[in-house]
């Protein structure tokens, strides 16, 4: 389906891609299904809390340096202003930059939400820009705006004339996604709708969408070898930035599921190429990966060079340590950009896949192809199980009870520690970059065995963990209260 | 692309009339050679049901209720001429919100460029009665309808619900969203019928396009499932529905009107019941001509219609 | 009305879900979207055996908002009794399940014969703040769990010397489970028995204690109040409503006159106890006085930006025990307005005549500005949240994190309550002083 950018809403995953939430099965199924659009979610009678594709979307726009975010919502939902305002405090401070992006609620009360308020939001819009003249201003959607029919795009168009600097309606309320990634896509809508400008040149530079640049040293350091440069998005990007997206010579992203959007749209509206492999992850990945860039940019003799350097630096450091990770066995949970890119470099290193979960997954992109990763796998004779599941941690606890596994795998807060009480060794691979080339390989299979070999806090904790789950839930199959596929 | 899509939203209260007269109106439009979608966004989900011999399509509610997704092209059926049929759908009485079903049911026909792709003509949506939340005012913000007709009786309690969507047309009105193209008069048979109707126009700053009246013609080619530009193409009534198109194709300038506010609309409200009661004390005789027709002031829908319209 | 909520120190009633976690094998169950667990739950100390990872929620989607949710309610619920294992489950309703209209009394009804209770609470985000949903959630149990069992028995004695103590909003506040702690600590000491619901090892048995005991000491300007009025009215059971959080030994020792006094402890022992913790108290302010006294970098003057519990608690003992000036206070919980004079009244009313100001206000943009205007003889000290780093750097102040937002420090079970509480106080504040010379 091709980017609609008239519309300041953007459809969710579920509706765009046919994204799902709810599978158990195999990976060869599951990207069979996939090429044919056969592909259906199972709904759950039984689920857990789990990600609001609205903190999502609004904390992406958030990381933008010196703009204004405006939840229109009750205060729960601003309940994530400390936390988005401290990572980007403290990631301006690692940078050396600074930041007065701030993040308001309107404290919207019952009153508001039988009458509207949409004339109190006006006034609100008007006295931040007073405050803090942000050179952005989005304001957000909420669960109480959509469903009483708030028309924050008519606030948006109002204010157009009297605000001098870009206003976008951000729709993510609450309830529209069980897919948080759906929150992607609204920041990059509002990017691209009211921020990146049509093209006046080509640049030398290189989108490369993130999360939180932890790399970004080693990154420039590497795309300096090919005469380009990096704009790392959006924690710590600027407005002007932004505004010249369109001029870039590729879009690059660290994860599929974080910039498809983006990188589709700009492709389609703009012409900047979207780099479309399997991930920097491991050996093959990082390599496929800067082929592709340099095919793209027309620095495929650099990039050799480049992979002919450093795979005699590391590649025998690569090799010896795949001798001890051989045989060890993983279970993971990630989102899907991660879970089918980290299960391929488990292979390439010797280890075995137990049971790969994934936190969504999009059966294609916005392009309209199945993840690269998908087709990769299955190429190299890779057909694990795995499930779907949106962090439902009922079900991994159920699956690493029944598989206990060498080591559990996962990438978002708060999801490792229940391996361990139950028994597992756990990693949490939380930052992006953890396996991001051949040194990120070297860091990630050290890390691993480092969390296989002290066992002492996981042994202390577990002895002394009551399990949440009943004793009739650890005898079902872990797809037990899965519904029937739509 | 360049083609500009006219969108208009028709409201009215329910069992007005309202799905009877736009889908006349869209069934002359397509007689006309305009390609038209008419887009239903009421719960009962049976506002195309005359333009497809009396079938209720699946709607786009519960569509993606059984499937998880929608793809809008999915949800569209061709109906009588080739127009092309919408409903949005919605919960049963009593559950849910049926106001949000209208925003997700139109916002995702947006996202999805449908409009433009099926290079229409005319979008003419079919609105439940009076704006109760910010959902049903959904079809009159900006960039959605440019025009709403309201479908209104001489009943007062339909003409409540116009000065209601008055209201918040008016509300809209600073911000882009759709102006009042005007009052569309249905069931008038009666003279005072007319009067009151114009009177609540000229009181509002509006205007009436069309007079309806009632019809036999139309009970007969909904019975059949047919609106009557299909079943009675040479009828009298088929002419008023033509007539009434025409304008609205050669419509472009709508107003915001100036609803009545409560006190001056119950004024307004008694002293026409003080003139009906006259009317009926000096003896005319409003029974005699419409002999099915029940007094205005209670409902003005015969019992037999009601069963096919409703 | 909408109104600008900049740097915003309080959340939703939803966020009453950590009051249930608070409890120990109470599970709340959300009738939500998918993420409001995830947004309310706070930066760390997410682990715990009840977690927002292992709240059961509804995750209301579209459909459920057009098509009405209740259904999915009831099967959640069911599969909740089924797979988690807990001793109460407590149902918490969202904006949209209230705004589309969701029957959740009859869904809850509908399990009243599950072998384990079920109650559920009304808690909108747009009706109150977070404080407000604790009482709601403390509000529920009483009425639906308590108040039936406590009209079937035949047999309702209180128990002698049994004090139910209600204090800090749990997880909210990141010092409540130490605050509890030491609570009962003190009122033990008076001889008598403490019953909390809160925290590590207390669970269904403490509440189902709660009817029977001898009073309700609820240690808190406002929140919790209206639940000791309900549970007089519901068991006649009398409170007494002791507004301050008492922080070191001047505060500390008035907090125990008064519930012994109360209690109808002898004054004589009261006093004993008070002169033992006194003596040791101030042997260690003795050795440390000059720290307190000599430091060139701090100046007689101080601001708290908190919720009325520390806002009104640290300047007692700011102003009572250390001898220091308090410029404006400000109070940033969403203090309901029938509380604010009640609450004005206990800051004019410290010790050598001196009065606070107070500001309630949740702008903190606004109360930033104030701060930068006013006169601290000296750089100023500065208790608050994590927002108001930004003007403690501006006004070189001396800062400590206490109130909510905390974001950049860890408190496990920390306190500042009682004697020892005091001390720790002024380990914490007086670690910051020291990392300046001028």
């Amino acid at each position: 389906m091709s980017i609609n950018l008239n519309e300041s809403s953007v459809g969710t995953r579920e509706n765009r891609l046919g994204s799902i939430t709810g599978y158990s099965g195999r990976l060869s199924d599951l990207v069979e299904r996939s090429h044919c659009g056969t592909l259906g979610n199972h709904e759950r009678c039984f689920s857990q809390s789990s990600t609001c594709n609205s903190s999502c979307g609004l904390s992406q726009l958030a990381g933008i340096r010196d703009v204004a975010v405006i939840n229109h919502a009750p205060s729960g939902c601003t309940a994530v202003a400390p936390g988005i305002a401290t990572l980007d405090r403290q990631m301006a401070t690692k940078r050396g930059v600074t930041t007065d992006t701030v993040f308001i609620g309107t404290d919207m009360d019952e009153q508001d939400t039988v009458f509207g308020a949409t004339g109190p939001l006006k006034d609100i819009v008007r006295e931040i820009y007073r405050r803090y003249h942000p050179r952005a201003i989005f304001i957000g959607a909420s669960c109480v705006t959509g469903i009483i029919g708030e028309d924050i795009d008519s606030v948006v168009d109002d204010l157009r004339d009297e605000i001098p600097v870009p206003l976008a309606a951000i729709h993510c309320e609450g309830f529209r996604s069980r897919i948080w990634a759906s929150g992607f896509d609204v920041a990059d809508q509002a990017v691209m709708t009211s921020l990146v400008k049509p093209p006046k040149q080509r640049s030398n530079k290189v989108n490369f969408k993130n999360f939180f640049e932890s790399a970004r040293d080693e990154i420039i350091d590497i795309f300096s070898n090919f005469d380009v440069e990096p704009t790392f998005l959006y924690v710590n990007s600027t407005v002007d930035e932004l505004e010249h997206l369109s001029e870039a010579q590729a879009t690059i992203s660290i994860c599929g599921t974080l910039g498809t959007y983006l990188g589709n749209a700009l492709e389609e509206h703009y012409g900047v190429p979207y780099i479309r492999t399997i991930n920097p992850l491991g050996v093959t990945g990082f390599e496929t990966w800067l082929r592709e860039i340099g095919k793209v940019i027309g620095k495929s003799d650099k990039v050799e060079a480049y992979i002919a350097q450093e795979r005699a630096k590391y590649l025998p450091q690569i090799e010896k340590l795949k001798g001890e990770l051989e045989g060890i066995r993983v279970v993971l949970g990630m989102g899907p950009g991660y879970t089918f890119e980290v299960t391929r470099v488990l292979e390439e290193l010797g280890m075995e896949v137990v049971w790969a979960a994934a936190w969504h997954f999009d059966p294609n992109y916005d392009n309209g192809a199945v993840p690269p990763s998908m087709d990769h796998l299955l190429k190299n004779g890779s057909d694990f199980k795995l499930s779907i599941t949106d962090q439902q941690n009922y079900e991994i606890l159920n699956i690493l009870d029944h598989y206990q596994p060498d080591i559990y795998l996962s990438r978002h807060p708060g999801t490792t520690v229940w391996a361990i009480k139950q028994g597992v060794p756990a990693l949490c691979v939380t930052d992006e970059y953890m396996i991001f080339g051949y040194r990120g390989v070297l860091r990630f299979g050290n890390s691993v065995l480092d969390t296989i070999r002290n066992r002492s806090f996981e042994k202390n904790l577990a002895a002394r963990s009551e399990l949440p789950y009943t004793d009739w839930w650890y005898q079902q199959d872990a797809d037990a209260l899965m519904k029937e596929e739509l | 692309m360049a083609k500009k899509i006219k969108q208009i939203a028709i409201y009215g209260k329910g069992g007005i009339g309202k799905s009877t007269t736009t889908s006349n109106i869209s069934a002359a439009l397509s007689t006309m050679g305009y390609k038209v979608m008419q887009f239903g966004c009421d719960p009962k989900s049976d506002s195309t049901n005359t333009l497809r011999g009396g079938d209720y399509i699946p709607t786009v509610l519960d569509t993606l209720r059984e499937k998880g997704r929608v793809d809008a092209r999915d949800v569209i059926f061709p109906g009588f001429n080739d127009i092309y049929c919408v409903e949005a759908g919605g919960p049963a009485p009593g559950v849910g919100c049926a106001g949000r079903g209208i925003i997700t049911a139109v916002t995702l026909f947006r996202q999805q460029k449908v409009f433009e792709e099926l290079d229409l003509d005319y979008v003419i949506y079919d609105v439940l009665g009076d704006v109760v939340c910010g959902g049903f005012a959904m079809p009159i913000r900006e960039g959605i309808a440019e025009h709403v007709f309201t479908v209104s009786s001489a009943d007062f309690m339909s003409i409540y619900a116009a000065n209601n969507l008055f209201k918040g047309i008016e509300k809209y009105s600073n911000t882009g969203g759709a102006l009042l193209g005007g009052i569309i008069a249905n069931s008038i048979n009666q003279p005072y019928a007319q009067e009151i109707v114009d009177d609540f126009a000229k009181q509002t700053g509006t205007q009436v396009v069309s007079y309806v009246p009632r019809s036999v013609t139309v009970t007969q080619s909904e019975l059949q499932g047919k609106t009557t530009i299909e079943a009675f193409p040479d009828s009298a009534q088929a002419k008023v529905y033509t007539d009434l198109a025409q304008r609205i194709a050669n419509h472009t300038d709508s107003i915001t009107p100036a609803p009545l506010d409560g006190p001056a609309l119950r004024n307004w409200a008694s002293k026409w019941a003080d003139n009906l009661l006259a009317i009926e004390q000096s003896g005319t005789p409003i029974s005699a001509s419409v002999p099915a027709t029940p007094l205005p002031t209670t409902s003005s829908i015969p019992a037999s219609e009601k069963a096919v319209a409703v | 009305m909408a109104k600008i909520l900049d740097q915003p120190c309080y959340s939703c009633p939803m966020a009453a879900m950590r009051t249930v976690q608070s409890i120990d094998k109470a599970l709340p169950i959300l009738h939500s979207g998918p993420g409001c667990a995830e947004k309310l739950s706070g930066a760390v100390g997410s682990s715990g055996h009840f977690s927002p990872h292992i709240f059961p929620c509804t995750a209301i989607s579209e459909t459920d908002i057009v098509f009405g949710g209740a259904e999915r309610l009831r099967e959640t619920i069911g599969n909740a009794l089924k797979v988690i294992d807990a001793d109460l489950y407590v149902v918490l309703t969202s904006c949209a399940s209230e705004i589309i209209g969701d029957d959740v009394g009859e869904v809850v009804g509908s399990f009243k014969d599950a072998s384990k209770p079920i109650v559920f609470a009304s808690t909108p985000g747009f009706k109150g703040n977070n404080y407000t949903g604790h009482e709601e959630v403390v509000d529920a149990i009483i009425d639906q769990y308590l108040l039936p069992a406590y009209n079937a028995r035949d047999e309702r004695e209180a128990i002698k010397g049994l004090v139910n103590v209600w204090a800090s909003v749990p997880l909210h506040d990141a010092f409540w489970a130490g605050n509890y702690r030491a609570l009962e600590g003190l009122v033990r000491e008076l001889g008598l028995t403490p019953n909390t619901i809160f925290g590590y090892n207390h669970g269904i048995e403490d509440i189902d204690k709660v009817p029977y005991a001898q009073f309700n000491l609820v240690v808190s300007p406002w929140v919790g109040l209206e639940n000791a009025q309900r549970l007089e009215r519901d068991f006649g059971t009398p409170y007494l409503h002791y507004p301050n959080l008492p922080i070191g030994a001047f505060e500390t020792s008035k907090f125990l006159r008064a519930v012994g006094e109360f209690a109808g402890v002898d004054p004589a022992r009261v006093e004993h106890i008070i002169t033992v913790h006194e003596r040791e108290y101030y042997h260690y302010i003795e050795r440390f006085a000059d720290v307190f006294l000599e430091t060139r970098v701090m100046a007689t003057r101080f601001v708290t930006i908190a919720d009325a519990q520390y806002s009104l608690a640290l300047t007692k003992f700011l102003v009572n025990d250390m001898g220091l000036t308090p410029s404006k206070q400000y109070i940033v919980d969403g203090t309901p307005e029938a509380h604010q004079n009640q609450i004005r009244a206990s800051f004019a009313n410290l010790n050598y005549g001196i009065e606070a100001t107070v500001g309630f206000s949740s702008d903190g943009y606004q109360i930033h500005h104030e701060i930068e205007e006013a006169d601290f003889a000296g750089y100023p000290l500065i208790l608050g949240s994590y927002w108001d780093k930004t003007i403690a750097n501006k006004t070189h102040a001396h800062f400590i994190e206490v109130s909510w937002p905390i974001q950049e420090r860890l408190v496990i079970n920390g306190t500042y309550v009682g004697y020892e509480g005091g001390l720790k106080l002024l380990e914490d504040i007086y670690s910051v002083a020291l990392t300046r010379f001028n």
